[in-house]
């Protein structure tokens, strides 16, 4: 599969230019999605999120997670990297060793209380599988997830539609202070 | 925390999330390393645990 290819999908069903730049009311450059008790945050973003230093910088953003064999690493020096490139993964004969190198980067990230972005070109597919994956390893089942997990029922959806069905709810749970989960 | 829960988690805070292609069976697989990891760490508690009670030193209390 293609991942840049189904990335330009996604920016075409929103409207958006192949670099995934404009507007769009229902997909943010980047969106965090777990919140460490030392104080950083774990965010998966796009292309343009990557490459926007002064913002990284605002979220406290030390370390940079790479998703992809080709997007540049735009900022070595002033972040740290990893580049995690996870559609290879059946290439890797032991994957827990794999998995290792993502998690004890991350690991180094949080326990310093930075924050961390893990990012791909549309931060839905790569770099959103590899968020999937912290979740699970840094998450324990916590009352936090319990109320997720209440607060989600009906079938996934995919594309668009899920994009604008979710965006509706979460501005309605952004608006009731809801957050990224945390570990406590 | 199992796999379909991180998504959904996921997915409620950036809905683009997506995982496609082969991405499920990687997740099906990390699932089964953390379960693995668990389950190891389990079977090493009492083992560590007895060790640890079979090398304090007893005292006699007379």
């Amino acid at each position: 599969m293609d991942y840049d290819d189904e990335a330009r999908k996604l920016f075409a069903s929103l409207g958006l230019d192949t670099s995934g730049a404009g507007k769009c009311n229902i997909y943010n450059p980047m969106d965090a999605i777990y919140r460490d008790a030392g104080g950083g945050t774990l965010y998966v973003g796009n292309n343009t999120a990557a490459q926007n230093a002064a913002d990284l910088k605002r979220h406290g953003v030390t370390h940079v997670v790479n998703c992809t064999d080709n997007l540049p690493l735009y900022h070595e020096g002033t972040f740290r990297y990893l580049r995690f490139n996870i559609s290879f993964f059946p290439m890797y004969p032991n994957l827990a060793a794999f998995l290792d190198t993502l998690f004890e980067f991350v690991d180094e990230a949080l326990a310093q209380g930075g924050s961390v972005l893990v990012h791909c070109l549309a931060g839905a597919h790569r770099a959103g599988t590899t968020g999937c994956l912290l979740l699970m390893r840094f998450m324990k089942m916590n009352r936090c997830a319990a109320r997720h997990r209440h607060a989600l029922a009906g079938p996934a959806l995919t594309g668009a539609r899920a994009l604008r069905l979710s965006s509706r709810a979460q501005s309605s749970r952004r608006a009731d202070g809801e957050e990224a989960p945390s570990r406590h | 925390m199992r796999r379909a829960l991180a998504v959904q988690t996921a997915k409620k805070l950036r809905p683009a999330i997506d995982p496609i292609g082969r991405f499920p069976q990687l997740l099906m697989a990390a699932e089964g390393i953390f379960a693995a990891e668990r389950k190891a760490k389990a079977e090493a508690l009492p083992e560590a645990t007895a060790e640890a009670a079979a090398a304090s030193p007893s005292v006699d209390v007379q």
